[in-house]
């Protein structure tokens, strides 16, 4: 008889026949296998809640069910389900084919069925499911080293703190200032109950995913708890700056999701905290951040849409006149005339405004902006530009 | 054959305890074939075509487990035959049932104890 690896593994019989059962165990228990049977679904559910089962050999008809049957209800009770190779005297192709599609290992037909046959379809099973159990713990180990939280691909909550701590802990002729945004998606909690954890946890990969796009290269930023991100600048800035960026990352990250008939107003409510003049610890510096945030733009109404154009409250204001958010479709006019860039307005105040150019263009120091509606065309003077967006000063 | 009925045994345990079965399923076939014979299908009620049905399909994978694939062709085509529309038509149905129940007798004749 040749040896197979076999010796030791465990297999259930599963056939409504007990001379079958035993005529099959008995055949496995030559080459070495530990053989269960049973004689049901039922009594199988029972052996795999008792004993490890390394492959269940499952008869297709059994007195009172079929295999599939059995196989669903194997699926639904277990996460880890062993490989199972249907037996049956029947070679009906529709069963066969019907009985692969719900994944079956191998389907053997009893008739002419060699003891080689299928002690090597055994084995294959056991060995590929061997394999997917250490891939699948490959995997695990993997996800468990990183540092990069496997919803949102920003960093993990122990990473992101991890690094605020080194930052903070720094040899003082090595510490630098840093800022920290904290951002919270506003009602979190209440949205989360309203749609579900599975939309919920969507919605909360889109908005990182946003994230990641806005961030700046040099900034790190991680999930902390849940529906809140700590986005570190430990580049030099000014407290100013820092403001301009909450307000840029409160803009790109307010966004609608239609899941169905709901639809999810996604707000980030931001806080800043400086380091050190807020706090000279990670502790207290969080819960500055943590205290400081609020809106910076409305919450949303219950209707879509209604965001757009709203004047946000801003407790960071430095301009001589506030800004107000809008939403204003422009044209850029440069040249005489000659030449037009479709722009939309974001902030507006009777000095200034801050526009987002539609098409990605160096603008001369002048140009005139046509507002819709206005029936009037402004000058402007560009006080600065950072890609596609520009700050400018009315002159008339 | 899983079970294949072996030529000469080698008198060890394991080919005892495969014989030990084998004769259990021999003489469960005797009674499967009285029931066979019993069976009528001008005359059965639906319960009935279903009993036997099922007692087809079980002797068909038990013959192929114990390495008898004319009984178990045979088991198998009186299965079909008796889940088929036409399964009350005596002549086709009556032909499949005494197909098993040949195979039944020569399986019986073989294991026959000799004097």
């Amino acid at each position: 008889m040749q040896q197979h690896s076999l010796s030791g593994r465990s297999v259930c019989v599963v056939d409504d026949d007990e001379l079958v059962r035993k005529a099959m165990s008995f055949k496995l228990r030559e080459f070495g296998v530990v053989a269960l049977e049973a004689a049901t679904g039922s009594d199988l559910l029972t052996t795999l809640e008792r004993e490890h089962v390394d492959c269940i050999l499952l008869d297709y008809n059994l007195a009172t069910e079929n295999g599939l049957f059995v196989q669903d209800q194997l699926r639904q009770r277990f996460v880890e389900v062993p490989p199972v190779i249907m037996l049956s005297a029947s070679d009906n192709q529709r069963t066969i084919i019907k009985a692969f599609r719900t994944g079956v290992y191998d389907y053997l037909i009893k008739k002419n069925l060699g003891s080689e046959e299928l002690m090597q379809s055994l084995m294959s099973a056991i060995q590929r499911r061997a394999a997917t159990v250490s891939s699948k713990a490959e995997v695990e180990r993997l996800r468990s080293q990183s540092n990069v939280d496997e919803t949102t691909g920003l960093f993990r909550q122990d990473a992101i703190r991890g690094m605020l701590q080194e930052l903070v802990d720094a040899p003082a002729q090595s510490r630098k200032p840093f800022f920290i945004i904290m951002l919270r998606l506003h009602d979190a909690d209440g949205a989360r109950l309203k749609v579900g954890q599975v939309v919920w946890k969507r919605v909360v990969g889109m908005f990182s995913a946003r994230l990641r796009k806005m961030m700046r290269s040099s900034d790190a930023c991680g999930h902390d708890e849940a529906g809140s991100f700590i986005y570190v600048v430990d580049t030099a800035i000014t407290p100013h700056s820092a403001d301009i960026l909450a307000d840029r990352m409160s803009d790109g990250l307010s966004f609608d999701v239609q899941e169905e008939a709901e639809t999810i107003h996604v707000v980030p409510e931001l806080g800043i905290a400086r380091f050190p003049q807020d706090g000279a610890d990670l502790p207290t510096l969080l819960k500055v951040a943590l205290d400081n945030v609020a809106p910076r733009r409305s919450p949303p109404s219950q209707a879509p849409g209604d965001t757009v154009g709203e004047v946000a409250p801003n407790t960071t204001e430095r301009r001589q006149f506030g800004r107000q958010r809008v939403f204003k479709g422009a044209k850029v006019i440069v040249n005489s005339g000659h030449a037009l860039y479709d722009c939309t307005i974001r902030d507006l105040s009777p000095k200034g405004a801050r526009i987002r150019l539609n098409t990605a263009f160096t603008a001369p120091d002048t140009f005139d902006l046509r507002i819709a509606g206005s029936g009037k065309d402004a000058h402007c003077r560009v006080v600065w530009q950072r890609g596609d967006e520009i700050g400018v000063e009315f002159s008339r | 054959m899983i079970g294949a009925p072996a030529r000469v045994s080698d008198g060890s345990g394991a080919a005892s305890k495969m014989d030990e079965l084998r004769l259990q399923f021999v003489e469960r076939c005797s009674q499967d074939a009285a029931e066979f014979s019993a069976f009528s299908p001008a005359a059965a009620m639906d319960e009935s075509f279903e009993q036997v049905r099922k007692l087809a399909h079980r002797l068909a994978g038990a013959a192929a487990v114990f390495g008898y694939a004319a009984l178990c062709g045979a088991a198998e085509r009186l299965e079909d035959r008796l889940a088929s529309a036409d399964r009350r038509s005596e002549q086709d149905t009556l032909a499949a049932r005494d197909g098993v129940t040949a195979e039944i007798s020569r399986l019986l004749n073989a294991h026959a104890p000799t004097v």
